[in-house]
């Protein structure tokens, strides 16, 4: 019976995957890069940087904004300490004091939440664009006259920018690993982008149009992953997000398991529970592919991670629990089998199906790392080949881990805030 | 507001063009079962050559009553066992990745048990003749909706073939097989339940199989085998 669920699991998560795979080739060669037109325009710009307890990072994000090419009097940086307890107000204030030329606001608030400074922001600016910068990440300096020219189409409501993991000293396993994962996610992103099926604004550098955030109603303050549900809120009034990977921002990967686990469980949380706030949306034809492809998969993605390796562990671990339970059987004298074991193999034995799904997928990730390679301009082989065998082999379990929580954190409702 | 599109097209070329691969998957994966199959029946048609020889020297040996030729005959009939029982579980193999061709691989296992069969009854005549030692077990196995522990038997009757060599000769038959010869074998022991083992004339019940203590008892029973000192 097992078997047999798992046979027919097996054949329709591969014709799937397959399918999924196939629709994202079809696009990349068959839908055009959204492009955007200098216009030579230089429209107020609003950064807002929510901070807490970013004393380590503040000076190097809030410097890297300074730094960025668009005219001083058209730049308003606006930094929200969001109840730090440590010094990040003090290196604000000092860094406001060295940089009196340039427009910087410190609002100092009790802890409230990302969302929440960020509508606080969004009440003072007088930009026409509103960038969210996170206090870890740093932007290169061409990315305002890279990013606004896509506001010349249509609906256009975010832009965001090639997001990348930071060069750091002594990168350990799980920060070379996440690298993959960004440039990953970059190619699915582009292919997203082309067909307007973008589902989050991260919070690195996105640009939003101040308009429009305020017209669908600020940041949801009481959300998990605010950065996405307005992403979605955005989709659902039929606003568009660009990804743009002419301009980069970088910020910093989690080192540690812990930090990691931490991380995604609020991403993956966030996801999940954002997108059931939204099942209207799912197979609605009026979000175009957004409702019909995005939003189903976005909620199936846990299931469908946990399905996997959970199928993945059975046919690793069965065999070994298999044979150990045969060797109890004959108090593991399993001298006489050696002695007398005989080869019995042709190449007619082999598992053909298997080796087609495995030749099927290397086939893709060689694709889709060197499409990443040379979409975001980084190299595939930076760090060697064990840390890319390493994501390629260990990180699905890792996030499988994080699949885990978010499920246990669900069914025993456990409260959460950003 | 802009109507959002829906890449109707492209879902539909890329159905179509999934459907292609995997028919592409599923015709490569009938042309190896068809080789597959072309393979069993060629190494069926080796044994049963085999066979024939091995009947022909039992029956030399019989007209002639030249029992210098008996250790050579068990020994032959030993090894060309061992090599049926491998081709046989290689096909058994083969047959349960099979997809489209069940009633084929049925016909091949039919034939391969029968094949042992034969073997059964040779050597049962060559024991007659040569008052050789070595024991006969037929080992009545199903799929494992039917036969909870017939791996576990399997293993032991491997273990036990590893240590008796050719003293034991173990005969493995699918009672799920549409054979008249295995169901009268059957009826003939009144086996009703799997595993189920008949060694010699003697149906042996284990609980909840045969474990590797008590059939090495029961072998030791009939042989002397230098492994049944200990």
């Amino acid at each position: 019976m097992i078997d047999g669920i798992i046979v027919v699991f097996t054949y329709i998560l591969y014709f799937f995957s397959l399918f999924f795979v196939t629709f994202w080739m079809v696009t990349l060669l068959t839908e055009d890069e959204a492009e955007g037109i200098e216009t030579g325009d230089e429209l107020m710009i609003t950064i807002c940087i929510p901070a807490f307890n970013e004393e380590k990072t503040i000076t190097r994000t809030l410097t890297s904004v300074l730094q960025l090419d668009y005219p001083h009097d058209k730049v308003e940086v606006i930094v929200v300490n969001d109840g730090s307890s440590d010094n990040t107000q003090e290196i604000t204030e000092q860094l406001i004091k060295n940089s009196s030329d340039r427009n910087i606001v410190l609002i100092n608030q009790e802890n409230k939440g990302k969302g929440a400074a960020l509508n606080v922001a969004i009440d003072k600016c007088t930009g026409t664009y509103f960038v969210c910068m996170d206090a870890d990440s740093t932007i290169e300096s061409n990315a305002l006259r890279k990013m606004i020219p896509y506001y010349t189409s249509e609906n256009v409501a975010v832009v965001l920018p090639c997001l990348k993991v930071e060069d750091t000293d002594n990168p350990n396993i799980f920060q070379k690993m996440q690298r993959y994962e960004y440039l990953v996610s970059m190619f699915y992103k582009e292919l997203m982008s082309r067909l307007d099926c973008i589902r989050v604004a991260p919070g690195p550098f996105s640009m939003y149009k101040t308009d429009i955030v305020k017209k669908v109603g600020y940041f949801d303050e009481n959300n998990l992953t605010e950065d996405l549900e307005m992403a979605i809120r955005l989709q659902k009034h039929q606003y568009r997000l660009v990804q743009t990977f002419k301009t980069s921002v970088y910020t910093i990967a989690p080192r540690t398991f812990k930090a990691i686990y931490h991380q995604r469980n609020r991403w993956y949380k966030g996801s999940f529970l954002n997108t059931l706030g939204y099942r209207k949306m799912i197979f609605n034809r009026k979000f175009g592919d957004f409702g019909i492809m995005q939003m189903p998969i976005t909620l199936i993605s846990g299931f469908l991670t946990l399905a996997v390796i959970g199928f993945l562990l059975y046919r690793i671990t069965e065999p070994v629990f298999t044979k150990i339970n045969n060797w109890s059987l004959i108090n593991y004298d399993i001298i006489p089998l050696i002695k007398t074991f005989s080869w019995n193999f042709s190449l007619l034995d082999l598992n053909y199906g298997m080796i087609s799904v495995g030749v099927v997928l290397g086939i893709i990730s060689i694709f889709v790392l060197k499409r990443a390679h040379s979409i975001t301009g980084e190299r595939v082989m930076k760090y060697g080949m064990i840390p890319l065998m390493f994501y390629m082999a260990v990180y699905f379990f890792i996030l499988g881990v994080v699949w885990l929580g978010v499920a246990y954190d669900l069914v025993r409702k456990k409260q959460q805030r950003w | 507001m802009v109507k959002r599109k829906i890449s109707t097209e492209k879902y539909f070329l890329a159905f179509l063009l999934t459907l292609i691969i995997f028919s592409l998957g599923v015709l490569m994966g009938l042309t190896i079962e068809g080789k597959r199959i072309s393979m069993d029946e060629r190494l069926l048609q080796e044994q049963e050559l085999e066979l024939s020889s091995s009947q022909l020297q039992y029956a030399f040996i019989n007209s002639l009553g030249d029992k210098e030729s008996c250790p050579t005959v068990q020994s032959v009939l030993g090894e060309n066992l061992f090599n049926l029982e491998k081709i046989s579980r290689k096909v058994v193999e083969h047959a349960a990745d099979s997809k489209l061709s069940d009633q084929e691989f049925d016909r091949l296992k039919r034939r391969y048990s029968l094949e042992q069969l034969r073997y059964w009854f040779l050597a049962e005549n060559v024991r007659e003749q040569c008052e050789q030692s070595f024991t006969r077990v037929i080992y009545f196995y199903s799929d494992n909706q039917n036969c909870q522990y017939c791996r576990e038997q399997a293993v032991v009757l491997n273990y036990l073939k590893a240590i008796f060599g050719e003293s034991l000769l173990v005969f493995s038959l699918d009672e799920q097989l549409d054979e008249p010869m295995i169901r009268l074998l059957k009826k003939n022991y009144d086996v009703t339940e799997f595993p189920t083992l008949i060694v010699e004339d003697s149906v042996i019940v284990g609980e909840p199989f045969v474990s590797n203590e008590q059939l090495t008892k029961e072998v030791c029973s009939i042989i002397n085998h230098e492994s049944c000192v200990s």
